[in-house]
């Protein structure tokens, strides 16, 4: 019995249900999800497979080792988590496309051979867009459909991918890809999945409009399953070594320049996105397990954060930090949440974020990269930076905003603890976590040495914070100020990569709207049938294109 | 009811009560009913037909008892038995359908338009069974005639207009099939389908064999509407009244690309198309019909023009299908045939229903129809997802057929046009959905569904699309035993 | 050459009759004169069949009763066929003519004009 089946069946009642219906549903869904997945197959065991044949054709549709089982848990605990968050909220489209969202995510992540993976990729890409819409921002319309056009497209590439598989007979397991034309084209619709720069425009255009309880389902399944998805076909593959990197630096770059909450944590998690490639590019044990753990932890820390601040939106109506400050006093238990969130994405010890950061840098100092670890070091500042010390700043400290508060419902408090616990359980107890890691892991975590090191971190980027805040600016625009990074190939890098490719991906999609509007108003107008012509046209048409198309034909085949 | 007389049984059942309806004029009502049972009669001795054939074997005819090649042969095979089943049941959904909106739109001539309707499907029916080039041609311009007389219905001034331009293309079409047919006779001396094919190759290498093909490709392809010789479709579908678009336009088109294929590879042979590379100009019109056809009906406003464009991008898709000359791709072309009659019944009747109930003809209006025809528009969206060829409707697997025989042939451009086509198609869909669901309507409006048997037929449609999705591989694979013509 | 042209003189004069005929559907903008077009491209075609019925020497195809043991040579009767086909296909051009001028003459009645450039404007103007 596919766990995904109670989350496809739900909508059809969800569609229909009163409110409480609804409230109970969305409680009992994940966790008879939850319960079909035990019983199908018990967290830690081995291997197993069941296949479907139709149209000569065998579908893997269930197939569960240890690194789909970890991912197929974690979407269940999130989904109840998620729903439990937006018990309060009343509209009906986001209970309906979630649940899909949900299931198709699984749907993905257990699936054994590329043609289901592919079926519930689609899936998942037209339930998330129905999520985009929020019919508060009129903004949201363009994004969900920019949003389609871009995943649909992505999946074309995949698609194509495997056409070409299936005529050249290759197996179609889901397993290590190698690196033909086939797979190329696979791991691009991968990677327009995982938000890789330059294909990750959507996430940044898309996560910020939808509703605060629609975005927090977005936030955590689409680029985690691409996770997953790299993990399983292209792990060891050393492209995502450099592309994990380059994603990590662009993504801390805009969340640090960016002013509205959401689309800081948008940016931030194509950043955290780069590291877990990193961990899988590089392919030994301890890199697959980084980058896995990274994520499942990913899925919990940055849900939270998601959580906290889609409770700021919700409560003061404002999502931009230049109109929010001076939170805390007013909304304590949002901002305590928020902050265990910050810390875990950090790598505070005692949170799960410490853990998996932990591995990661283990792995990369295994692999001889010094440089890499390096640079995830500077991420991690820029991290702490942006969320930390940025965001938690401007929205719950500085200057008091005046604007009138709503109290926050009683089961997205609930949510936020629950999963600040599960952060917190997965940080203290390091040990329920790791057998649950693909690959076999040894090694302890909480030797002086590396704690002291992350609190040095953490502290120092503090420190440095109260310097230059006044140099993060959080106006309505976007700037930098040039002086305080002291490097200048970093500023190279930036002025030169990052800021052409995000005002590219900018004016790709304004001269998209701008033909689309150009094409209605003048030439279809002027030039395209709209109205009744007369008749010559069309004979004049026919008849030229006859005589020509006869004559050379004629002449071809007779001379 | 012998199974000899099976083809003319089916033609007889409209094309009488055509006859007798102006007869029977003392109740106006007695019109809609006698052609509902009349299509009800034809579509199931058709359906009888289907499995009389199934096996493969073909049932004649000789009108009047003369033999071939001397006499008009009637022909079903599982082909044309397929095509009438099609066309005698898409009309019956579309008439049963299209009761009220006639009621409305066409008043007090019903009696007159009903006769109309039936001779023109029993002119379909005729060009579907003959087995005669000149017998073609007789019931080919009484389909048209009928067709134009069916576009002038309604109280559309513009009807007329359109009507008359579709007559003055449509008889410069007949005529030069005519012309092709009078040089083939001039070289064969025969009219009968099987007697040519035979008498065919002896003669074949003259230029007189080439223009005669030549011309009679013509002629269908403007009566097909294929790119560029489309110019009266999308006036007639935009002006013709509701209910006769919803009958014209997923019939009559369709109907000529099956002639098409039935002259061209029955008649014709595979070889002759090669030689006078018809399959080369084949794929290239299709192709530049697939583009040019769906960009034009992305900037369309009104709505039935659109799916005019639709189709027109379609018919190029189903050229190009044929024109691989391979038998996973002809089956694909066949499938879509049958494919874009349904899917095209269903979306005018949901033009009908939403001008009938809301007088709404601009996509620009369209999103006051969210609150008012939920129903309908669900229907709408399924109709729309099997254009656009998303799994498991029957639209997809037409499309993926195609693909897999262009692969096959090694043309992979065509292949990826095939997946542009579903692109482009899925651009002028999102539009109007985009219209429907994500504009806000001015008031909230109250739901004033289409009429019941408008909103029961395009559901039995959508679900339709559905089952037969479904079905498909067995469509399939019982099409590769019967379907496929020689030489392929 | 000079009777290989003439004898294919009838069917130069067939497709110039069509060619004609689709000019004036092109270049007249009265409906009427389009309508002549039309018919003398039917009446082309009809002239192309109707050559090919023809033999040297040839009778009427019609047969008097000469008795039963009279033989009956082909080849002194024309084609019937043809014949045939043409009066089905001038009973075709009849009713399209029929239909073509009930059209205009409900065209007339709304627009009460026949030119077809002013009849287009009046139509998008009413809209």
């Amino acid at each position: 019995m596919h766990p995904s089946i109670p989350f496809f069946l739900a909508p059809i009642v969800l569609a229909i249900a009163g409110p409480r219906l609804r409230r109970v549903l969305q409680i009992a869904v994940p966790l008879a999800a939850f319960f079909l997945l035990r019983a199908t197959a018990p967290l830690g065991a081995g291997r197993s497979e069941i296949i479907l044949s139709f149209m000569g054709y065998g579908f893997i549709p269930i197939r569960m080792d240890a690194l789909a089982l970890l991912f197929a848990y974690t979407f269940i605990i999130f989904g109840l988590l998620a729903n439990i968050y937006g018990l309060h909220a009343t509209d009906r489209r986001t209970p309906v496309a979630s649940n899909i969202y949900i299931g198709s995510s699984i749907g993905a992540v257990l699936a054994g051979d590329l043609v289901t993976l592919f079926i519930f990729w689609e899936i998942m890409a037209l339930s998330s867009a129905l999520l985009i819409w929020n019919k508060d921002r009129a903004a949201s319309v363009g994004a969900m459909f920019r949003y389609l056009l871009v995943h649909l497209t992505g999946g074309l590439f995949f698609f194509s991918g495997i056409l070409i598989k299936l005529i050249a007979k290759e197996a179609m397991t889901f397993e290590a890809l190698g690196w033909s034309t086939a797979s190329q084209l696979i791991f691009i619709g991968f990677a327009v999945n995982a938000a890789i720069p330059p294909l990750h425009a959507w996430l940044s255009d898309a996560y910020p409009e939808g509703t605060p309880t629609g975005s927090l389902y977005l936030s955590c399944f689409t680029t985690k399953v691409a996770v997953y998805a790299f993990a399983r076909g292209f792990a060891g593959s050393e492209i995502l070594i450099w592309l994990g990197a380059f994603a990590a630096v662009y993504g801390v770059i805009f969340a640090l320049m960016e002013n509205d909450t959401r689309r800081l944590l948008a940016y931030h998690i194509i950043c955290q996105v780069g590291y877990m490639l990193c961990g899988i590019g590089i392919g030994s044990a301890i890199g697959v397990n980084a980058g896995t753990g990274h994520a499942i932890g990913n899925i919990l820390f940055k849900g939270l954060l998601f959580m906290a601040t889609g409770a700021i939106i919700e409560a003061t109506g404002k999502s931009k930090l230049s109109e929010l400050g001076g939170l805390a006093s007013r909304m304590p238990l949002v901002f305590s949440f928020y902050m265990v969130g910050t810390l875990a994405i950090s790598g505070a010890p005692l949170l799960n974020g410490y853990i998996t950061k932990g591995l990661l840098l283990k792995s990369a100092a295994e692999a001889h990269m010094g440089w890499l670890e390096l640079l995830l070091l500077l991420v991690a500042v820029g991290t702490f930076l942006s969320i930390g010390c940025k965001l938690a700043y401007f929205a719950f400290f500085g200057k008091p905003c005046d604007v009138k508060i709503k109290p926050v419902p009683a089961n997205s408090h609930v949510a936020m603890a629950a999963t600040s616990i599960l952060c917190f359980s997965i940080g203290i107890f390091p040990n329920t976590f790791i057998p649950l890691l693909p690959f076999p892991q040894h090694g302890g975590f909480y030797d002086a040495a590396h704690v002291i090191h992350n609190l040095q971190l953490l502290l120092g980027t503090y420190l440095g914070f109260l310097f230059i805040r006044q140099y993060l600016h959080t106006e309505d625009t976007l700037t930098l100020d040039t002086d305080w990074f002291y490097r200048r190939a970093s500023e190279l890098f930036i002025k030169g990569i990052c800021f052409p490719i995000h005002f590219t991906q900018l004016l790709v999609q304004q001269a998209w709207t701008l033909s689309i509007a150009l094409l209605h108003t003048h030439i279809s107008e002027k030039f395209l049938p709209q109205r009744m012509t007369p008749l010559s046209y069309p004979l004049l048409w026919m008849t030229t294109a006859f005589a020509i198309a006869g004559f050379t034909l004629l002449i071809l085949k007779f001379s | 009811m012998t199974p000899e007389n099976a083809p003319v049984l089916i033609f007889l059942c409209p094309f009488v009560v055509a006859l007798l309806l102006p007869v029977l004029r003392f109740d106006k009502r007695l019109a809609y009913y006698g052609a509902v049972v009349a299509l009800a009669a034809s579509a199931g001795l058709s359906y009888w037909g289907l499995t009389l054939v199934q096996n493969g074997t073909a049932i004649s005819h000789f009108m009047g008892g003369w033999l071939a090649p001397y006499g008009i042969e009637w022909y079903l095979d599982s082909l044309s038995a397929l095509m009438a089943f099609l066309v005698t049941s898409i009309a019956l959904i579309v008439v049963f359908a299209t009761g009220e909106t006639v009621e409305r739109e066409i008043g007090t001539v019903r009696i007159p338009y009903y006769t109309i309707a039936l001779l023109h499907l029993s002119g379909l029916l005729g060009m579907i069974l003959t087995r005669d080039f000149f017998n073609f041609f007789v019931f080919l311009e009484v389909a048209s005639l009928t067709a134009y007389a069916l576009v002038a219905t309604g109280d559309n001034v513009r009807g007329n207009m359109a009507s008359l331009r579709y007559l003055f293309i449509g008889t410069l079409g007949a005529s030069f099939y005519l012309l092709g047919v009078g040089y083939l006779y001039a070289g064969t001396g025969t009219l009968n389908m099987t007697d040519m094919a035979a008498r065919l190759p002896g003669f074949i290498g003259s230029r007189t064999a080439f223009l005669g093909i030549l011309f009679i490709f013509l002629g269908l392809a403007v009566k097909m509407g294929l790119f560029p010789f489309h110019g009266w479709l999308p006036d007639s579908y935009a002006h013709a009244s509701d209910s006769a678009s919803a009958l014209l336009a997923p019939l009559t088109t369709k109907v000529i690309i099956y002639s098409f294929i039935r002259i061209f590879f029955s008649v014709f042979q595979v070889s002759v198309i090669e030689q006078f590379s018809l399959d080369t100009v084949l794929l290239v019109v299709g192709a530049i019909a697939v583009i040019a056809g769906s960009f034009l009906a992305f900037v369309q406003t009104n709505f039935k023009r659109m799916l005019a464009y639709s189709t027109i991008s379609h018919i190029g898709l189903i050229m190009l299908g044929i024109g691989l000359l391979e038998k996973t791709a002809f089956l694909g072309a066949v499938l879509h045939i049958l494919n874009q009659a349904v899917m095209k019944a269903g979306l005018f009747l949901i033009a009908a229903a939403a001008a009938h109930r809301h007088g709404i003809r601009d996509i620009l209006d369209f999103t006051r129809l969210r609150a008012r025809m939920p129903w309908t528009l669900a229907a709408f969206i399924l109709i729309a997802l099997s254009m656009i060829g998303a799994p498991p409707l029957f639209g997809f697997f037409s499309k993926w057929y195609i693909l897999l025989g262009a692969i096959k042939t090694g043309q992979h451009w065509v292949a990826v046009l095939v997946v542009g086509s579903s692109l482009l198609t899925a651009l002028y869909f999102f539009r109007v959905l985009e219209r429907i669901f994500f504009t806000s309507p001015p008031v909230s409006e109250t739901v004033a569904e289409a009429p019941w048997r408008l909103l029961a037929c395009t559901g039995l449609i959508s679900i339709a699309l559905f089952v037969f999705g479904l079905l498909a591989p067995k469509i399939f694979t019982w099409g590769l035993i019967t379907l496929i013509p020689k030489g392929l | 050459m000079t009777p290989k042209f003439i004898g294919l003189f009838n069917y130069t004069a067939a497709l110039i009759l069509v060619l004609f005929g689709i000019y004036a559907l092109i270049t007249q903008k009265n409906l009427i004169r389009k309508i002549i077009g039309m018919v003398i491209l039917q009446t082309g075609t009809i002239l192309f069949y109707i050559s090919l019925a023809a033999k040297h020497g040839a009778a009427i195809p019609i047969l008097i009763d000469q008795g039963h043991h009279a033989v009956i040579d082909p080849q002194h009767y024309a084609n019937p066929l043809p014949h045939a086909l043409m009066l089905t296909a001038i009973v075709v051009g009849v009713s399209t003519l029929g239909v073509a001028l009930s059209l205009i003459a409900s065209i007339f009645k709304h627009y009460g004009t026949l030119e077809e450039d002013e009849i287009l404007i009046k139509m998008e103007s009413s809209k």
